[in-house]
């Protein structure tokens, strides 16, 4: 044999021999039918100071369905602990949505998001709420709907949809971090054995200080400048729903950041309308666009004042200070300007489309 | 270094050794002994003249014997044998080798007993097949004549299609028992010389006993005897080689089976099939970004299936992760040993399809396919999951056109297999990038193997992923480096 | 041309048969210089405004590529390691190959076991380091052991595996929720207490073809080497560019520097129908990129290890030496990644200590070269 392959087959046989000396550790795999993946975790805060996180395994079809819940000081302890009530492991890599108690809301989110974060397994688009009421009977008497495959599913067609807000751990941490937004997450309720939407849930940095209602969440998604395009937006003074309705916000600062101007146009398709407009609405709708702005007008204040008292800038007005040359505002700077700005809100309402039948004059 | 010698010259020195006696009627006989079609005629002319002929009956045409041969000499009177067979062409033999050399390859010898001399007449038989429809490649609009085991033959389906002057034919003789003809074939003025240099080189340097198939060869002519890709490409089909020579490549025709190499080839080409050129070029360049994909869905699919099973549930989105987990949990084996039983199964019936007799294969198929198939779905051994990404990996394996890279990446399916199944996603990518760094220093005949790749030429790539119309590929692939790049006659002189 | 010889020769580490054209010289100038992208990531520029920075910590860098192309152009480049011998005399020679080789060494071990570092934390953390190290230097291995030309002929097939990052990356910035205020303010106070720092980071960004000064005689002659290296660069600016402003659109400018590694993290939100969680296999791709660095360093080790050991006509390039080199590499790796490299502390020190070497060689070699040229050229007149 030559000389190559000998040396080879040499090394080979030391290689073989040296593992003998190596601490062995069995790479621990991840076959499939051996964990649980859990898709949907519910945590709230304990009387005694503890976390307690409750999740539903397995998301098979075939076996029975059951909630477990554990509790601990920290939060991935209590994901550990879970580990105790059933026979396979609980892994968190297909988190899903994570539902959060108002009251653990209330105290302050972030060790909570933070330690999500920093979980490789964990993807960034996992599905924020917070739910106020008792939503482990909820989940018990719905088991066997495999409610957190529902419930995702449901947080998907939100998203994709844009009608009902979502909010992912990503856009949590980055309104969290940044200094010109406060993060804010929908806010669901438990009612009659339902979880149903009532709004959104507003928060200085990390703790919750208010929830918007179902109203003022829809002024508070017009106002929004990212948010472009509403299917439905009902104006509930004049009875009127709105249809696919296009927003483009502009804000503008005043010299001294004492002021701020935001204009929003409106551009929709009129879809219903009650309140007995005999008349023809070819020849009213300028009328109709002038009550819409009024209205929304006035909710808008109403939502603005609501924001300010609750010290939030949820609408991520503070980043439109930033201009391609200077950045005015550092630190806390902007939350200290935001209870005192003044706000001069403009809607522009304009139809794009009045409906198909033309109304005939009445004889 | 260890310097080959030319092997027929050494073996000419073997035979002539014990072939040194002197020619004469009994040497042949006893060189021809105990051969059953071994035959000797004696003729006697009215004209006086004697001859014997000896001829092995098994190897010559008798009919065309009894018309161009015995018949003139019987009847010819001129005196010598060359002068009374005026048709055919007649050497003088002087050595008993050349003796047995043409005796043994359908000629007959004339001895003609009064003038002490021998001739020898070449009267083959024809034993070939009538030209019959390529079995592997068929297309449905284009010519389907196949090359057969006659060398002559082959070479006139070629000269039909290239007839001008440059189209060389080299001969050679290698295997020092079957003494198999190996021609040579290219078009002068066209082909980059260094190829031919180098192929002569390696033809020269090949040393062994019987070569009956062209896969015989190509072990001996490869740059890279342990890669699992194929160097050459194997035709049986005219227009295929005729069109390899005319892009500048060379072509080797072996007597005795119906299928030519023609080299260098690039990886590129394993995927074209002559079928693209007969459809319109958006679905001939669909088709092969088609087979493209199947490529990677025949080494991707079941190690995809074995990486997320294994080490990597995140990658599932979430209905997928409820189908996966619901089958799996009833089946008993670990993922990796669930796939390769499945893949083996495959291929176990595969093998199986290819050996049965014709008239089982069909009911064996049905047992085979469907019973066995949905028995051991329906007990649990198997996954429908898994059953149904082996199938379909198993047919994208049969897209690729070259019949010799279908079970190559068979194999590298199972090498990938065995990576998921070590590392998951990290092992399919380990195997990917060991598969690049292979496919990068492969050569075929000294040409980089992909081409239009990594030296990149651009205009190559008309004709690798999407198939151009033909007027726009107005140059011979760069790879070849060809003395004349241009296929139109605007620019440059054509090929007369 | 040697009869013989086509079909016997010996394999050869240095042969140079089949050269490299321009296509793969751009590529390879590239991905030499995005492995340092991969390891020094952008975080510590923490404001919009560096962009500025980084383009002209990029002209900068089409300076000293110039010298490196008027090197490997010249009569003395096209030689290679030879011609390095009549630049600088023998002795001087051996000693500058032989710090270059020191230099080399310490950036093969730290750049594979960062890479393995990384692999660990993110993707593979239930398999022993040992392992994944083993892999890496494997693959490098394997890829050097084909040949110097073959080597950097692989810079095609890399680039074809990473182009697929870069479109998922722009696939990133077609989400919602995506304002250009999160780049603003553009233009800044570039020379704030931060810029030297930064000038640091951007300099070490652009550093990797200092590595290319033996490939001369592995050029094809017909390949303008200054336009070539020129589009590499660039493609790297473009690289660099888009991505430190994809990162500050993503994350925006206060959640960054509270995020590690945002090359390797971004590609986390990516969600696809049929396929989620890209990241586990973009991670794994960015090892192409690492392989063929570390290949060519090792290689070009060997090189100057047989050229100093040996004679200058007769180099011993024989496949024992080869094994023997790559041994003494792998061990020296595996000992560095189980005894220096396991902290995080310690991944941020190599981090830093890789950052100023490669900001060293990268100034000093071309540097070096150019004046070596100079004083030549002057004596010579």
């Amino acid at each position: 044999m030559s000389f190559l392959k000998r040396y080879f087959i040499f090394t080979m046989l030391v290689c073989l021999f040296l593992t003998g000396c190596t601490k062995h550790r069995i790479p621990n795999k991840n076959y499939i039918e051996n964990i649980a993946p859990s898709v949907l975790f519910y945590i709230r805060p304990t009387d005694d100071d503890n976390i307690e996180v409750t999740t539903i395994v397995p998301p098979i079809k075939k076996e029975e369905r059951k909630i477990i819940k554990s509790e601990d000081r920290t939060l991935t302890g209590a994901i550990l602990k879970l580990n105790a009530n059933y026979f396979r492991e609980v892994k968190t890599g297909q988190l899903r949505i994570v539902f959060i108690d108002k009251k653990l809301a209330e105290q302050g989110l972030f060790d909570v998001i933070n330690t999500f974060f920093r979980d490789p397994s964990i993807s960034q688009r996992l599905y924020l709420a917070v739910v106020e009421g008792d939503m482990e009977s909820f989940l018990n008497t719905t088991l066997k709907e495999n409610i957190d495959i529902f419930l995702y599913e449901k947080m998907n067609f939100n998203e994709s949809q844009g009608e009902i807000l979502t909010q992912n751990l990503h856009y949590f941490l980055k309104s969290y971090y940044s200094t010109y937004e406060d993060p804010y997450l929908p806010f669901y309720k438990i009612e009659n054995n339902k979880l149903v939407y009532s709004g959104i849930a507003v928060f200085n940095n990390d703790a919750l200080t208010d929830t918007l209602t179902l109203k003022e969440e829809r002024i508070f998604r017009l106002l929004h400048p990212l948010v472009k395009y509403h299917k439905v937006l009902p104006i509930t003074i004049c009875d009127i729903i709105l249809l696919n309705t296009k927003t483009t916000t502009k804000i503008d600062f005043s010299n001294s950041y004492n002021d701020v101007n935001v204009s929003v146009k409106l551009s929709s398709h009129l879809g219903e309308y009650k309140d007995g407009m005999k008349s023809d609405i070819h020849e009213n709708y300028l009328k109709l666009e002038d009550r819409i702005q009024s209205s929304l007008e006035q909710e808008a204040k109403e939502l603005v004042n609501k924001l300010q008292k609750a010290n939030s800038d949820c609408l991520g007005i503070g980043r439109y200070t930033k201009t391609l040359t200077q950045k005015p505002f550092n630190g806390d700077t902007w939350k200290d300007k935001w209870s005192s700005l003044e706000f001069n809100i403009q809607f522009e309402m304009t139809f794009d489309d009045l409906g198909v039948s033309k109304c005939t004059k009445n004889k | 270094m260890i310097f080959r010698r030319n092997s027929s010259s050494s073996n000419k020195k073997s035979t002539s050794d014990s072939v040194t006696e002197n020619l004469s009627a009994e040497t042949i006989e006893n060189l021809f002994s105990n051969m059953a079609d071994f035959n000797k005629i004696n003729l006697n002319t009215p004209g006086g003249n004697e001859y014997t002929l000896h001829f092995l009956k098994s190897l010559i045409n008798v009919d065309q014997l009894n018309l161009t041969v015995i018949l003139p000499l019987l009847h010819g009177n001129k005196g010598s044998v060359p002068l009374s067979i005026g048709s055919i062409e007649v050497t003088e033999i002087d050595t008993l080798h050349k003796a047995m050399e043409n005796l043994l390859t359908g000629s007959i010898l004339i001895e003609d007993i009064v003038q002490e001399k021998y001739w020898s007449i070449v009267i083959p038989k024809d034993l070939s097949r009538s030209i019959d429809t390529s079995q592997q490649e068929s297309i449905l609009y284009g010519p389907n004549d196949s090359f057969v085991e006659q060398i002559d033959q082959n070479i006139t389906l070629i000269r039909r299609r290239l007839p001008i002057a440059q189209l060389k034919c080299k001969d050679f003789t290698i295997g020092s028992m079957s003494k198999t003809k190996l021609y040579l074939i290219y078009i002068d003025g066209l082909v980059d010389s260094e190829i031919l240099i180098t192929m002569e080189e390696k033809i020269r340097n090949i040393d062994y006993d019987v070569f009956l198939n062209t896969s015989d060869i190509t072990s001996f002519l490869d740059d890279n005897k342990n890669s699992l890709f194929p160097q050459y490409q194997l035709s049986d089909r005219p227009d295929v080689i005729v069109s390899a020579l005319s892009s500048g490549k060379i072509s080797l025709i072996l007597d005795g089976t119906p299928f030519v190499i023609a080299a260098p080839i690039t990886f590129f080409e394993l995927f074209q099939s002559p079928e693209d050129y007969v459809h319109r070029w958006l679905v001939g360049s669909f088709l092969r970004t088609i087979r493209f994909i199947a490529f990677l869905i025949t080494l991707l699919l079941v190690p995809a299936y074995v990486a997320i099973t294994t080490y990597n549930y995140e990658m599932l989105s979430l209905q997928s992760l409820i189908i996966v987990l619901t089958y799996r949990s009833d089946v008993p084996f670990n993922p990796v040993i669930e796939a390769f039983l499945m893949t083996l199964t495959l291929e176990i019936l595969k093998e199986g399809s290819l050996r049965m007799p014709s008239k089982i294969a069909p009911s064996l198929g049905v047992v085979g396919g469907i019973v066995i198939g949905q028995a051991a779905i329906d007990s649990g051994i198997a996954g429908p999951v898994l059953v149904v990404c082996i199938a379909i990996s198993g047919l994208a394996s049969f897209l690729v056109p070259n019949y010799l890279m279908t079970n190559s990446s068979k194999l590298i399916q199972f090498i990938f297999i065995g990576l998921a199944g070590l590392w998951g996603s990290f092992g399919i990518i380990l195997g990917l990038l060991f598969l690049g760094i292979h496919l990068n220093s492969l050569t075929s005949l000294d040409r980089s193997y992909i081409a239009p790749l990594a030296p990149f030429y651009s205009k190559d790539w008309k004709d690798i992923i999407i198939r151009s119309p033909i007027q726009y590929m107005k140059t011979r692939p760069e790879y070849l480096h060809t003395q004349n790049k241009n296929r139109t006659s605007r620019r440059k002189e054509n090929i007369k | 041309m040697d009869r013989v010889n086509i079909i016997n020769s010996n394999k050869s580490y240095f042969s140079s048969k089949h050269k490299i054209d321009s296509v793969m010289l751009a590529l390879l100038t590239n991905r030499l210089q995005i492995i340092h992208f991969i390891i020094f990531s952008t975080e510590r520029l923490q404001y919009p405004h560096m962009v500025w920075l980084i383009i002209l910590g990029g002209v900068i860098s089409q300076l000293y590529i110039y010298i490196l192309s008027r090197w490997l152009s010249s009569n003395m480049g096209k030689k290679g390691v030879i011609g390095i011998f009549d630049l600088f005399g023998n002795v001087f020679t051996r000693i500058f190959l032989f710090v270059w080789l020191c230099f080399m060494l310490i950036k093969f071990i730290i750049a594979s076991s960062y890479y393995v570092y990384l692999l660990h934390k993110y993707l593979m953390t239930q398999h022993p380091k040992l392992t994944l190290v083993l892999v890496l230097i494997i693959s490098i291995v394997y890829l050097a052991s084909k040949g110097f030309a073959n080597a950097l002929k692989f810079s095609v097939i890399a680039f074809v595996f990473s182009i697929g990052i870069l479109l998922l990356y722009i696939l990133l910035m077609f989400n919602t929720f995506v304002s250009i205020q999160d780049i603003f303010p553009l233009f800044g106070n570039v020379f704030n207490s931060n810029f030297l720092n930064s000038m640091l980071l951007i300099w070490g960004f652009f550093s990797g073809p200092e590595c290319l000064i033996l490939i001369g005689p592995y050029i094809r002659s017909d390949v303008n080497i200054h336009k070539s290296m020129f589009i590499g660069n660039l493609i790297s600016i473009i690289e660099y560019v888009a991505f430190f402003l994809g990162t500050f659109i993503f994350y925006g400018s206060d959640f960054l520097p509270y995020v590690q590694h945002s090359y390797i993290n971004m590609i986390n939100f990516l969600q696809f129908k049929s396929i989620q969680r890209i990241e586990m296999i973009t991670l794994p791709v960015l090892m192409v990129n690492f392989t063929l660095s570390l290949a060519v360093i090792l290689l070009s080790s060997f090189k100057a290890i047989v050229y100093i050991t040996g004679s200058k006509k007769i180099p011993k390039e024989t496949t024992l030496t080869f094994f023997m080199i790559s041994s003494i590499f792998t061990f020296a790796c595996i000992f560095f990644i189980l005894k220096l490299f396991t902290t995080e502390i310690q991944a941020l020190f190599w981090g830093n200590v890789l950052l100023y070497l490669s900001v060293f060689t990268y100034t000093s070699i071309p540097a070096i070269i150019f004046i070596a040229i100079l004083a030549k050229s002057g004596r010579v007149k």
